[in-house]
């Protein structure tokens, strides 16, 4: 099996070091915080592409995606003020943080979440860690061939670490929904990789 | 929250913008987003402007309704002056005369017996040649320097002077100044009315 190497090095803020050769972050946002436009912009477009990474896991359509990219940066600039910097990192997850809950409020908005209780069996170890070798690209498309529901469920507790009872309270769903909403996924993700015609078997796995 | 390393999450958080999968165009939404910033500001700084607005208002408004209210006050006054000021009619005084005299009528009795008490004849008093006494003259000190001028009575029948010092249209404590013209001599003095019915007597 071909493992595709993992980029080095990992680092959650690498966007915010990539155009940031004259001025450190700290500076960047004390600039921000000081309504400097022009910092604003530099500190955009370092963040765009990742939070849009974000949005678009979420969302069904780019234009949506693109709406709460944009809620999410006005909500971002508005209480720039009040965020204490305690780093690139804590900044970054910060700023991703925001991101999440607008893409929520807008499915929540859109009705797109909805607690359904199924009544089947649940098997909690399905095993799809064979998706951590797909390349950031594929894995992208990978988790939005998930229908939305469960992909919401799959992104907040695969991705970024939430309980099955922050989910629920977040998505005003029971804890049993958000545990069922994940085994489909996941058992979706499987099929996705199983297939023999798929794509992405082919190219990490044969 | 499980903030363990997570490879899926290391992985999509530094996902670059031809790794997407679209078309960001970046200039375009930040245009988008200055705009909602720019507007925002001038949001804050249209509420500031109403909100200044708003407390000039409540400073100017106060003063200019005081002024129309002072300025309609002394409109008011001024025009109760001249209606004051203005004699009255045969014809409005008569009746008002009629019943003076009458209440006179009632309340003259006991000061004639006082009066006597005193050592005051009734048909001395009586005797004496009709005085003319005029009372026209009253000082009211309100909020507004504004001498009000008003004549209560005229009358040469000692009993309606008399009935109406017992009845006067102020408060008897009040002190006023008031001006008396006696047997064809005139002073102003400031006197209470029952001190005034008094002297009044004393000095016939």
């Amino acid at each position: 099996m071909k493992i595709p190497p993992l980029r080095q090095p990992f680092r959650y803020y690498r966007h915010l070091h990539n155009q940031m050769h004259l001025v450190n972050t700290k500076d960047l946002i004390d600039q921000c915080k000081s309504g400097d436009r022009k910092a604003q912009q530099q500190l955009f477009n370092q963040l765009s592409s990742p939070m849009m990474g974000v949005c678009i896991r979420y969302l069904k359509n780019t234009e949506d995606a693109e709406e709460v990219l944009l809620d999410g940066f006005y909500k971002m600039f508005r209480h720039l003020n009040r965020m204490t910097y305690q780093g690139e990192k804590s900044f970054f997850g910060w700023v991703k943080k925001i991101m999440i809950n607008e893409a929520l409020m807008r499915l929540r908005k859109n009705k797109e979440i909805r607690s359904v209780a199924i009544n089947e069996e649940i098997d909690e170890n399905l095993d799809v860690s064979p998706i951590k070798q797909l390349e950031v690209e594929d894995l992208l498309k990978i988790i939005q061939m998930i229908p939305i529901g469960y992909r919401t469920v799959f992104n907040l507790h695969e991705i970024e670490g939430y309980s099955h009872k922050e989910i629920g309270e977040a998505l005003k769903i029971s804890v049993g929904t958000s545990k069922s909403q994940l085994f489909k996924a996941k058992k979706l993700l499987q099929v996705y990789l199983k297939s023999e015609n798929n794509e992405y078997r082919t190219k990490y796995f044969i | 929250m499980n903030t363990g390393r997570n490879i899926l999450s290391e992985k999509l958080d530094q996902i670059g913008k031809s790794e997407l999968g679209i078309e960001l165009d970046e200039s375009l939404l930040w245009d988008q987003l200055n705009n909602r910033l720019t507007k925002k500001k001038s949001v804050v700084w249209r509420r500031i402007l109403v909100a200044a607005s708003l407390v000039a208002l409540m400073f100017i408004v106060p003063t200019i309704v005081s002024k129309d209210t002072s300025t309609a006050e002394l409109a008011e006054i001024k025009s109760e002056i001249e209606k004051v000021n203005k004699p009255m009619t045969q014809s409005e005084t008569e009746p008002v005369l009629e019943i003076v005299s009458d209440e006179a009528m009632k309340i003259s009795k006991p000061s004639i017996i006082k009066l006597r008490r005193k050592g005051l004849d009734e048909i001395n008093l009586l005797m004496y040649p009709p005085s003319e006494i005029v009372l026209n003259s009253i000082s009211v000190k309100n909020k507004q320097p504004i001498v009000l001028k008003k004549s209560f009575f005229k009358s040469t029948d000692i009993a309606i002077i008399q009935a109406s010092l017992q009845n006067p249209p102020i408060s008897p404590k009040r002190k006023l100044p008031i001006e008396t013209g006696i047997l064809g001599s005139s002073g102003t003095t400031e006197i209470d009315y029952k001190e005034l019915k008094i002297r009044l007597y004393v000095k016939n």
